[in-house]
């Protein structure tokens, strides 16, 4: 279960995240370092699928205008 | 959810291309449906302009200090709280707002999909149906059309895909294709940072031989440099399999993003190319 999320992440990473870059032009679109996908892959591998996917979830969530601390690790 | 996204982004399009459609027929242009898909496409992309550059200003600012920010990290591993200190102090140094978030893309994404939507549904219809078929859609009576459009631009069918083509028309209509996946492959140039960054973060990881965990980011990036090429050619293959009204829309957006991206940031990763020539 836990591999078939990481390689679900993998798959969004190298082939979505790369059209959707490529499509609107922009190289880095990230406002958090490191990227969610990778927050998530990382969270996911050392907290477990649940806490790691709401950890996530939280991280993706702050990604809009009204969250106005910009923090960067968003640990 | 259909319903709601044919109401929200679906039915308004349709209505722009027919205001488009209805202007350039009372200009006696010929090929009216063709070039309102070259001007609906050009309108939209106005109408998501300051979004695109927003984001491609962040992006650019997000470029220039992504080697301090990785340097940071190496200085401060395992210092979370410090490492998020050094980041905001980076951030206000260097302008950086990166306030927008996700919000450019997630306005942008549909967009981009109701128009292809729009254009995929618009050329398939046949002659008969079309008139009968659009004025089901349009809010005014004065967009509505009175006799079916011309379905051809300079002689080829917008409904037509290359592949369908090959026969009739022959190796020339490998052109469409041909044509987007290069014009694709500029405006992937462009978008990539101007070469020494990733020349050398692909030297970094050819020192270290071994990738380890850390890395990940810096082989994403190598890996972006791949999809490159393979993206633009994935692009290709599609408009060879697609109607040609499609590749219109695709080349026109493109064109125009080539145009943006050079006015916004200027001709990133080409920009070494053309200086060697």
């Amino acid at each position: 279960m836990k591999n078939l999320l990481l390689l679900t992440i993998n798959l969004y990473q190298n082939f979505i995240s790369v059209s959707l870059k490529n499509i609107l032009g922009v190289d880095k679109m990230c406002r958090f370092s490191p990227t969610c996908s990778e927050y998530a892959k990382e969270s996911i591998n050392k907290e477990g699928i649940f806490v790691g996917i709401g950890k996530s979830a939280i991280r993706i969530l702050r990604c809009q205008p009204f969250f106005s601390r910009s923090e960067s690790s968003g640990n | 959810m259909g319903e709601f996204f044919n109401a929200v982004f679906i039915n308004p399009i349709i209505n722009i291309l027919l205001v488009v459609y209805h202007a350039v027929s009372f200009l006696h242009l010929p090929y009216a449906l063709g070039f309102s898909i070259v001007g609906l496409t050009i309108v939209i992309r106005f109408i998501i302009y300051p979004f695109t550059t927003a984001q491609l200003k962040a992006s650019l600012k997000m470029q220039t200090i992504a080697p301090h920010l990785s340097s940071l990290k190496k200085k401060h591993k395992g210092d979370s709280a410090r490492i998020q200190q050094e980041t905001l102090k980076l951030y206000k140094e260097h302008g950086v707002n990166p306030a927008a978030g996700c919000l450019p893309v997630i306005i942008q994404m549909p967009i981009i999909w109701a128009l292809y939507s729009v254009l995929a549904h618009i050329v398939s219809l046949k002659p008969n149906v079309v008139v009968a078929e659009i004025n089901k859609i349009v809010y005014f009576d004065f967009l509505k059309l009175h006799n079916a459009w011309d379905p051809s631009f300079f002689g080829l069918p917008l409904g037509g895909m290359p592949s369908g083509l090959m026969g009739s028309i022959g190796p020339l209509i490998l052109l469409v294709p041909i044509l987007t996946g290069v014009l694709q492959f500029i405006y992937s140039k462009m978008m990539i940072p101007a070469k020494n960054t990733v020349a050398v973060i692909e030297k970094d990881i050819a020192k270290k031989g071994n990738i380890d965990k850390k890395d990940a980011s810096d082989f994403a990036t190598a890996f972006q440099t791949q999809a490159m090429y393979i993206f633009p050619a994935m692009i290709g293959f599609f408009s060879f399999s697609f109607p040609i009204g499609l590749s219109l829309y695709w080349n026109t957006f493109t064109i125009f993003g080539i145009i943006q991206q050079y006015k916004v940031v200027g001709l990133g990763g080409l920009g070494s190319w053309i200086k060697k020539k």
